[in-house]
């Protein structure tokens, strides 16, 4: 059976911030060796020294990790720079990972489909995926079509790509002792004991008359309307066309309309995609395939419905426990939408409303949340792909 | 503002207009939450100040001061890289105290005059300024790769230049991080002008701390020669005890005799003297937590060697409740009286001194509060049982417990001490303990306990 210790802190030394870490997660004084760390951490770390601390306490483990635009932990929020969270797992022959470099948004289902059969080929126990990819150039629903391809449908994938400070220039994810800008890395849950139940929600609503398509090639989108896309992307949200991605991704978000029947399960009538990189001649990176003559609306975020639909979605993972406790929670949130657009009281708050329904006599379980550019989580039996969105993944123990 | 429509019907053009509006709205709806994530921002700067400042305050030495400063000037402000230089008494070589972040070289920098000259002025008592803007050291390695800085000097009280607090991005990880701004410029300046004051209150009171310790050497110098001196004496007062004796041995005329006798008492009263000095300066010294030396009259053990006085309990371990009562003490000799006052006042007893028996009737008149007296027999003036006969005559102080303090050791000596209206009587040299344990128990019975 798989152990879980999380913890989460803010130190400008790299070394000390996952000693702190793992004295929290552990106990002080307590043994910290273990056999998975998944490390999220802001972009003020230097990732060398926190794999190198982590490799030192805890020499059999795998270390994997991302980069992001803060975390959340058992301890609550962290946004600033120097913020660090971990999830450590103890669990011999339980736990299987891959790790994949040089995805991107032309290859991502070949890719992910090699990450997928590496990790197949060491475990055919599997029950469920744990997958942080790059957040930038890459087309997400490929690579999850990648990763089906080998596991198949019902496999739930969990997780969320990694980010910078909301910059769209780069992220980063660690596999062991590589530091990828464009890498991918899978865990496999092969605990018979475990289930996980993923949901994810976001509270905008599409306004206004949808961009087409006109002009596209996997996630990368050239022409919206039959104009350069970022011209008419950033006419359209009232900005200059020389505006970056950081001053687009907070009020850009992209709306796809969903099926009837999915709408209906997700709450919400649109699914939400975010242009996380802006490229040359008006091209700009969407963040999964947009096939020529795909609707996109501009949203407009709605606060009252972003916490309505929160609690619909907790009171929903509340009725999938079956009366079993949560062992642990990973946690995806938008950065633009979880971190940026609300302030700190609400945020709060709103994380609050996660921890608690999923909290044991007070204690909320081990926790590992970041702040990245997108979010996995199942709809409508099959994975999904989501941006502007939380994502929760709790792991039930039956 | 979005272009004049020119197609179509006014009312289509209308909706169109609407519509981009309704489509621009969320632009300026997020100016708004940037304007509130500013204030966001600086408000959990200042948490965060006072969060840094909590913990420099625990920090012993000021090297982890300066590192602990250094990292919050790039945690609380999110940036890459600090640094805190001293400026060197040339004016001009900045000398680095601490620093964070990659690859910081330790050489020696120099200030940039052209920087100093837009931003350091003689500014004598002037609070710290943080500015931001080009850097401000001229010195190859480290300033050429800044993107950013945010710096902050310190005044000495001159007004010259005496640190100066930076922090900035590199231009390898400007895309990361944002510039330092003129938002940041007023909490930065309050965070160094508070650890500026902190390592300010810290010199300062090292400085009382040196003062203190050359003050006490000074006094344990004086306390040394006191001691030197006393056991120095103590062998001749000793020699003039013993051949007193053998004096006396020679049975000499009643007159002689009365002379040697007087010898002999003072020189013991001079001894005794001088075991106590030896006692006071043991306790100042610090050897014992409390005034631990006899008082005892030196026997003959005692006169044949140089041996230090036998130690006997503390006086301030007896379980005798005196705090708060108050004695007169009576006795015309000055160290008599510290030394007395000095193992009353450790019990806790409020002590008021005459130096003869008329200033003890002065003082017993002026105030009747007292709960005893200590009275010396012999004195100029009027002695103590002149003293005590003239006390006892006045029916308010029938109660008032009267000890008899005196070098007068024979049983004659006791009975007219008690005739005299005493109630107790104690030798001198004598033991603290039994000066405490008399008054505890006089103090507590009163004169008539089975009254």
């Amino acid at each position: 059976m798989i152990d879980f210790y999380s913890a989460s802190t803010r130190a400008v030394d790299s070394g000390r911030a996952i000693e702190e870490c793992f004295a929290a997660a552990f106990g002080l004084g307590q043994e910290t060796n273990c056999d998975v760390v998944i490390l999220h951490a802001s972009m003020g770390h230097r990732f060398d020294d926190l794999v190198k601390r982590t490799r030192e306490l805890a020499p059999s483990a795998h270390i994997v990790g991302a980069s992001c635009c803060g975390v959340i932990g058992r301890e609550g929020v962290g946004e600033s720079m120097r913020d660090v969270a971990l999830m450590a797992m103890r669990g011999k022959g339980e736990l299987f990972l891959a790790g994949i470099d040089e995805i991107y948004g032309t290859n991502s289902y070949e890719k992910a489909r090699e990450l997928a059969l590496d990790l197949q080929s060491k475990s055919d126990q599997i029950n469920m995926l744990y997958y942080v990819s790059s957040g930038i150039d890459i087309a997400n629903d490929r690579a999850i079509a990648g990763i089906e391809s080998v596991f198949g449908q019902e496999m739930p994938i969990f997780g969320g790509t990694a980010s910078d400070d909301m910059r769209g220039i780069t992220s980063h994810q660690f596999y062991e002792d590589q530091d990828m800008e464009h890498g991918a890395f899978l865990i496999g849950f092969a605990d018979p004991t475990l289930r996980v139940v993923t949901r994810a929600t976001h509270g905008f609503v599409a306004t206004g008359e949808p961009f087409v398509v006109t002009r596209s090639n996997g996630s990368c989108i050239y022409e919206l309307n039959g104009k350069p896309a970022w011209e008419e992307y950033t006419r359209r949200l009232g900005l200059s066309v020389d505006s970056m991605c950081e001053d687009t991704i907070p009020i850009g978000a992209l709306a796809e309309k969903l099926p009837e029947d999915l709408a209906r399960e997700y709450g919400n009538s649109h699914i939400l995609r975010a242009v996380t990189r802006r490229g040359k001649n008006g091209k700009m990176h969407y963040t999964s395939a947009c096939p020529e003559g795909t609707k996109l609306w501009l949203t407009k975020r709605d606060e009252p419905r972003i916490f309505s639909e929160m609690e619909k979605t907790m009171a929903s993972l509340c009725d999938e426990a079956q009366g079993a406790s949560p062992v642990a929670v990973f946690h995806s949130d938008c950065l633009a939408r979880g971190r940026y657009l609300l302030d700190r009281i609400r945020k709060e708050e709103l994380i609050a409303m996660m921890q608690t329904p999923l909290s044991t006599e007070g204690e909320i379980p081990p926790w590992l949340g970041m702040y990245g550019f997108g979010e996995f989580a199942r709809l409508g039996g099959r994975n999904r792909y989501h941006n502007y969105s939380t994502g929760l993944y709790v792991l039930f123990r039956d | 503002m979005y272009g004049r429509p020119n197609m179509g019907h006014p009312e289509q053009n209308l909706l169109k207009l609407l519509k981009a509006r309704v489509d621009q709205f969320p632009a300026v709806e997020q100016e708004l939450v940037h304007v509130r994530n500013r204030l966001d921002r600086e408000v959990r700067r200042f948490h965060d100040i006072n969060l840094y400042m909590e913990r420099l305050f625990k920090q012993a030495d000021p090297q982890s001061i300066l590192k602990i400063t250094a990292e919050g000037l790039v945690d609380i402000f999110d940036l890459e890289v600090s640094g805190i230089l001293k400026l060197a008494d040339d004016g001009e070589t900045l000398l680095p105290l601490a620093n964070v972040g990659p690859d910081r070289p330790a050489e020696t920098l120099r200030l940039n005059p052209i920087w100093k000259k837009l931003h350091i002025q003689k500014a004598s008592g002037q609070t710290p300024t943080a500015t931001v803007g080009p850097f401000l050291i001229d010195a190859p390695g480290l300033p050429q790769d800044l993107a950013g800085v945010i710096a902050c000097p310190s005044y000495r009280i001159d007004g010259e230049v005496h640190m100066i607090f930076w922090a900035g991005i590199t231009q390898k990880n400007a895309s990361v991080y944002d510039r330092p701004g003129a938002d940041q410029v007023s909490s930065f300046a309050i965070y160094c002008h508070q650890v500026i004051n902190m390592l300010n209150t810290i010199q300062y009171e090292r400085k009382l701390l040196r003062a203190k310790e050359t003050a006490e050497s000074a006094s344990h110098e004086k306390t040394q020669f006191l001691a030197r001196t006393s056991r120095k004496l103590q062998t001749p007062v000793k020699a003039i005890i013993k051949f007193t004796h053998l004096a006396m041995g020679h049975e000499p005329n009643p007159s002689v005799r009365e002379s040697l006798d007087k010898i002999d008492d003072s020189s013991r009263t001079l001894l005794g003297l001088l075991d106590n000095v030896l006692d006071l300066t043991k306790t100042d010294e610090g050897s014992t937590s409390s005034f631990t030396g006899t008082l005892d009259r030196p026997n003959n053990a005692d006169l044949q060697t140089d041996n230090p006085a036998i130690v006997s309990p503390s006086a301030t371990d007896t379980p005798f409740s005196l705090k708060g009562s108050r004695v007169l003490v009576v006795d015309d000799n000055l160290i008599n009286q510290a030394i007395v006052e000095s193992i009353l006042v450790r019990s806790g007893i409020d002590v008021t001194l005459a130096n003869d028996g008329q200033e003890a009737l002065d003082a017993l008149h002026e105030n009747d509060m007292f709960h005893a007296v200590l009275m010396d027999c012999q004195m100029p003036y009027m002695d103590g049982y002149q003293a005590t006969q003239l006390i006892r005559n006045n029916p308010r102080f029938d109660t008032l417990p009267i000890i008899a303090l005196t070098a007068h050791a024979l049983e004659e000596d006791l009975k007219k001490s008690i005739k005299a209206g005493m109630d107790d009587h104690i030798t001198k040299p004598f033991d603290p303990d039994l000066v405490l344990e008399s008054l505890s128990k006089w103090i507590q019975t009163g004169r008539f306990p089975s009254a």
